[in-house]
């Protein structure tokens, strides 16, 4: 039995070594530091999605149709709650079969009651309604609503848009970052 | 320890972190500085005006002039002293509440045995349910602290208020008036407010 034991710690002593051979300290914590950092993200962001009650919490503004309160690469913080929707509301809602999810301001509001809430809205910077946008229906209901907007930062989001929508700045941070590690250590 | 790449860290995750709490500051410097605005309403008159077809119309293939609703009214809005360094516009609308009743659908009729009748003057019963209407007549974005006082007699209403099917509002009912804002902050939050409602009975003249 002793000599088992012996045996295993013998073993183990030379996993060790080995494994101190190949990887240096330094690497495994810089590992482990990436990880943290990349596990404090989603664990924040699964909080917001829960407190918020919303799949996407955070949205970046892309096109100019709610100008000039809402410019392009501005942050949204989007909110569910159950309070009823008013006129002047800014709601993010999402028509299936569009890719892209729109957000707009209530301007009209038929409500027999918090569940069957009909809404009309509009762009601020839109000449016309979003009658259009709505695939026949003359209204939307509740169940195609993402979220309601809260808040927002100015500017935050236009790194996501670059590196979205265009290929040379994508691959020229990607590349920038890989040598800067490569010289750097 | 003190190499190019742990510094470059360190600068840039003290820049993230100041950023961040200076953003928090300036959000919440929104809360000391808000003021409330001046904000009145009131109905002139209304009538109906007849247009030609909207777009919308004219694609379903109806040709036929449309009849609308013009709502005039006399505005003041005093956005200055509620300006401050945190605000970025200011988004004012007019808006018009009414009631109607409509049936109830099958098996969601209401319980209540006596009739109702609501502060809009729509009544209901056990087989009609009221349906709350909020309409903005009139909006406008205000980018400025020289832009943000509105002093306006003979405001026309920019949307003519409708229902989904593109009928035009029931003309002799009682309805409210409010004047509704949003300020849109700089950074941080969305702060919402609304005038006292403005009651009135719709009489709208045919021209």
């Amino acid at each position: 039995m002793g000599s088992m034991v012996d045996k295993l710690v013998e073993y183990g002593r030379d996993v060790r070594k080995s494994v101190s051979k190949l990887c240096s300290r330094y690497y495994l914590l810089q590992a482990i530091q990436v990880a943290q950092v990349l596990a404090t993200a989603l664990i924040f962001y699964r909080v917001c999605m829960f407190v918020a009650d919303n799949e996407s919490p955070v949205v970046v503004i892309l096109s100019g149709s709610m100008l000039p309160g809402m410019r392009r690469g501005d942050i949204m913080f989007l909110w569910n709650s159950n309070a009823p929707l008013r006129t002047g509301d800014i709601v993010v809602y999402e028509i299936p079969g569009r890719e892209v999810p729109i957000i707009h301001r209530v301007i009209r509001v038929h409500a027999r009651g918090i569940e069957s809430e009909q809404i009309m809205t509009k762009g601020d910077n839109n000449f016309v309604d979003d009658a259009p946008l709505y695939d026949g229906r003359d209204l939307l209901s509740r169940d195609f609503l993402v979220g309601r907007a809260v808040g927002s930062i100015p500017y935050a989001g236009y790194l996501t848009i670059l590196l979205n929508e265009s290929g040379v700045v994508k691959y020229a941070i990607v590349g920038a970052l890989v040598l800067l590690s490569f010289f750097l250590d | 320890m003190h190499s190019v790449m742990a510094r470059m860290n360190q600068m840039s995750s003290s820049v993230l972190v100041m950023g961040a709490l200076l953003l928090v500051a300036v959000a919440m410097s929104s809360q000391w500085l808000a003021r409330e605005p001046q904000l009145r309403v009131a109905f002139r008159r209304a009538q109906v005006v007849e247009r030609g077809a909207g777009m919308r119309h004219r694609r379903a293939g109806s040709a036929q002039p449309q009849k609308q609703l013009v709502v005039e009214f006399d505005l003041e809005a005093d956005f200055t002293q509620a300006w401050h360094w945190n605000v970025k516009n200011v988004y004012v609308s007019v808006v018009a509440s009414y009631n109607t009743t409509q049936l109830a659908p099958e098996g969601a009729q209401r319980r209540a045995s006596s009739t109702v009748v609501t502060s809009n003057g729509a009544t209901s019963d056990d087989s009609h349910v009221v349906v709350e209407h909020h309409m903005v007549l009139w909006d406008r974005v205000i980018s400025s602290q020289d832009e943000a006082r509105i002093f306006s007699s003979d405001l026309r209403s920019k949307y003519s208020p409708r229902h989904s099917d593109g009928s035009m509002v029931p003309l002799d009912r009682p309805m409210t008036l409010h004047v509704e804002y949003m300020i849109f902050p700089v950074v941080g939050a969305f702060t919402f407010g609304s005038s006292a409602l403005h009651a009135f009975v719709l009489n709208a003249e045919e021209s």
